[in-house]
């Protein structure tokens, strides 16, 4: 056996010599976040350590350099007694706390009163597969009283679905951990919403999230969403007694599961269709939820479509050299002007750590604009001299140590490429060229911190369109809010399960010369 | 014009993308008879050889190599009914396919792709194939290569299973495995025991012929 110490949380644990940093981690019950699920991908999950470890293998030496004691917690092993130091996770994710639709100005004021109301109570709740939001709702007139949202505890078991499915096909006891730690933080959020005083005040939630998300939280194997032909167990409105759940409300209370389209397809999508009225545009559109599953839906003529795309988490920051989340120090808008100066704003205002999500198509769209990348995507060997010498190593520096590869303008391109690809082949599914689109709508905390002529520059919607680009922000939330009051927009979303026609991209032959065509910019 | 330069021209058309002008100049070297063995293996498929090496230090992307892959098989097509095929050396046999339970190809057809320019047989299963089928069809064809691709972690070790019935057949040494995919990593290779682990189709080629000696 080996001691492993954790010397900011002064905590000792044993394990077997030949434990991964991150078994030890989970073992000790600590957090990192480990985006990959520990496949020695991402080198997202260092760690400060020191001790009898294993000697870095080339794969983990890719990430770490020569970084004096820095290592890959997924891929270091130790081989007897060890100390480890985490980097302090994010304790809060910036995101959007606001639908696009009424912000009320009473919000504070009635927030004061939760404490002596004798109000019914109503929480909605938006599981993403990154962040959870929840909102307190007077279930008499629908106000919103309280928002709040978190990181969702699962992304230490991998950042993506596909991560968290694989963990719970080879950890014996992978679902159940993944389900109580949802089930667990939104006993938390309620907790926090009502200040715990009157959580017996709350007689309705309703739950919306991407279909993996509302499997896992019922404690359901999602695995068959995961493998051709990506049939889900349930899609079907779930209606939980909070008992049975462990989620304790009122006791005559009720715990609403909102219905999904298909396995890529989830009620979070179809909440937002149906919150935003999406579905009663009489001109024809599209919504897309820009992810590591960029969700999209089409309508025209009242006819609606609609798929997901695998686009990989590079428009989110990841899988990119100097990504990062969307936190402090993150380069999060970035321009090239007229005169190529270079010039970026970060979060917080803080020093430049790396570039997250937004900065990133920001980058990609000045790199188009001023032409340091070609439409193919390579570096302009004619990009203007004012800018040249930033470019060094096939990579275009933006400070001393940040900068932007060759190979993350190729992750961008895959990911922009795969979102055009699925916006073309459901409006040729619908009979409409993209020419006539008259409106794109963006939902999703993330897309909303993008700016609206990035996109327009990167190609995320393909070109030859003219539209205009409308931001929602959290429409799934807004559409769990909604039905918690709204019995019609309930009914509406199961109709829009059968109105939507789901495709799957990837079983279709034509995907791969649509893909090809959206990769340039 | 005499035959070098001729073949120079071909290959730098063809990684210029320029398909009309490697055909017409593949129709050139009929007219001046040229074997036709030799216009695919000192023209086409070195022309191709640069493409991968463009692709693999990210100067070319999947679009310019899907555009010169055409374009070699315009100019293969030219000259190939003129082929004696007593010339070829026996090629290297490769079945393909992304394993059983994911639809997503677009990597595995880059890989077939290159491994057709750089005159391999392949035997391309899809998508979603079934994990029987990769070893049913190696052994009907008589294969050098197993190769297996996947995007999804949730499909992976279909690659492990492929192996160990290979094992349980005792036919493992038969055939070399390789494997390649987004979550693939060369610490996974070790740990299910496949031969070889490449990050792209360009290196894939070129350590498959490294192993077969003809590089």
């Amino acid at each position: 056996m080996a001691r492993v110490h954790f010397v900011e949380e002064n905590r000792t644990i044993e394990v077997e010599q030949g434990t991964t940093l991150s078994a030890c981690i989970r073992q000790a019950g600590l957090f990192l976040e480990t985006p990959c699920n520990c496949l020695g991908l991402c080198g997202k999950c260092k760690v400060l350590a020191a001790g009898s470890l294993s000697e870095p293998t080339e794969q983990e030496r890719t990430y770490i350099g020569d970084g004096k004691g820095v290592r890959l917690a997924c891929l270091a092993k130790v081989t007897g007694d060890a100390e480890v130091r985490i980097k302090k996770a994010p304790a809060e994710l910036r995101t959007v706390d606001r639908g696009y639709m009424s912000v009320d100005a009473s919000v504070e004021k009635r927030a004061l009163e939760i404490g002596s109301m004798r109000e019914v109570l109503g929480v909605a709740v938006d599981i993403g597969t990154t962040g959870v939001s929840a909102y307190l709702v007077d279930l008499r007139d629908g106000s919103v009283l309280k928002r709040i949202s978190c990181l969702n505890p699962q992304t230490r078991y991998g950042s993506d679905v596909l991560s968290r499915i694989t963990y719970c096909m080879t950890n014996p006891k992978g679902l159940e951990h993944l389900k109580d730690a949802i089930v667990g933080k939104i006993n938390e959020l309620i907790g926090q919403l009502t200040g715990e005083c009157c959580r017996e005040k709350v007689h309705r939630v309703t739950i919306t999230g991407n279909t993996t998300m509302l499997h896992l939280f019922m404690g359901i194997d999602p695995m068959p969403i995961a493998k051709a032909p990506y049939r889900p167990v349930f899609i079907d409105k779930q209606e939980l007694i909070p008992q049975c759940i462990g989620i304790p409300i009122h006791p005559e209370g009720r715990i609403t599961l909102l219905p999904s389209a298909s396995g890529y397809v989830g009620a979070d999508i179809l909440a937002g269709v149906a919150a935003t009225s999406f579905d009663k545009k009489t001109h024809a559109a599209v919504f897309i939820d820009i992810g590591t599953n960029g969700e999209i839906v089409a309508i025209a003529d009242g006819r609606m479509a609609a798929t997901s795309t695998a686009a990989g988490p590079a428009l989110e920051g990841m899988n990119i050299s100097c990504g990062c989340r969307a936190e402090a120090g993150a380069i999060d808008t970035f321009e090239i002007d007229e005169d190529f100066n270079v010039s970026y704003t970060t979060i917080d205002g803080a020093a430049p750590a790396g570039i997250c999500g937004s900065g990133l198509i920001d980058v990609a769209a000045a790199f188009v604009k001023r032409e340091v990348v070609l439409k193919s995507g390579k570096f302009n060997p004619a990009m203007d001299h004012r800018i040249r010498n930033r470019l060094r190593d096939k990579a275009f520096h933006i400070t001393g140590d940040i900068a932007v590869t060759q190979k993350d303008v190729r992750q961008i391109q895959l990911a922009k490429g795969a979102i055009a690809a699925g916006v073309s082949m459901l409006l040729k599914e619908i009979g409409v060229p993209v020419e006539t689109v008259r409106e794109a709508v963006i939902a999703g905390a993330f897309g909303y911190h993008i700016n609206p002529e990035s996109i327009k520059a990167i190609g995320l919607i393909p070109k030859g369109f003219q539209g205009e680009i409308s931001f929602v922000g959290n429409s799934s939330v807004e559409g769990a809010r909604l039905a918690l009051t709204s019995s019609a927009l309930l009914r509406r979303m199961e109709a829009l399960q059968h109105e939507i026609a789901v495709i799957e991209l990837s079983t279709r032959d034509d995907f791969q010369p649509y893909f090809i065509k959206e990769l340039s910019f | 014009m005499d035959k070098e330069a001729l073949f120079s021209q071909i290959s730098q058309a063809l990684v210029d993308m320029e398909e009309n002008t490697v055909v017409e100049l593949c129709k050139k070297t009929l007219e001046i008879n040229i074997p036709a063995y030799e216009t695919i293996t000192q023209a086409l498929i070195p022309g191709m050889d640069r493409v991968s090496r463009l692709y693999e230090e990210e100067e070319y992307f999947l679009p310019e190599v899907l555009i010169c892959s055409d374009a070699m098989n315009a100019g293969i097509d030219i000259v190939k009914p003129h082929l004696d095929k007593n010339l070829l050396e026996k090629p290297v046999k490769v079945v393909i396919g992304v394993v059983e339970g994911d639809t997503h190809d677009i990597g595995k057809n880059l890989v077939r792709i290159m491994m057709e320019a750089a005159g391999f047989e392949v035997y391309d299963l899809g998508r979603d194939v079934p994990l029987d089928r990769f070893i049913n069809k190696a052994e009907e064809v008589g294969s050098d290569f197993i190769g297996m691709s996947t995007l999804m972690t949730t499909t992976m070790d279909g690659m492990k299973t492929v192996i160990d019935k290979l094992k349980e057949k005792n036919i493992r040494d038969k055939y070399k495995v390789l494997i390649g995919g987004g979550p693939i990593s060369q610490s996974f290779a070790d740990r299910i025991g496949a031969d070889l682990y490449t990050k792209d189709a360009s290196e894939a080629v070129r350590r498959v012929k490294e192993i077969m000696g003809r590089s």
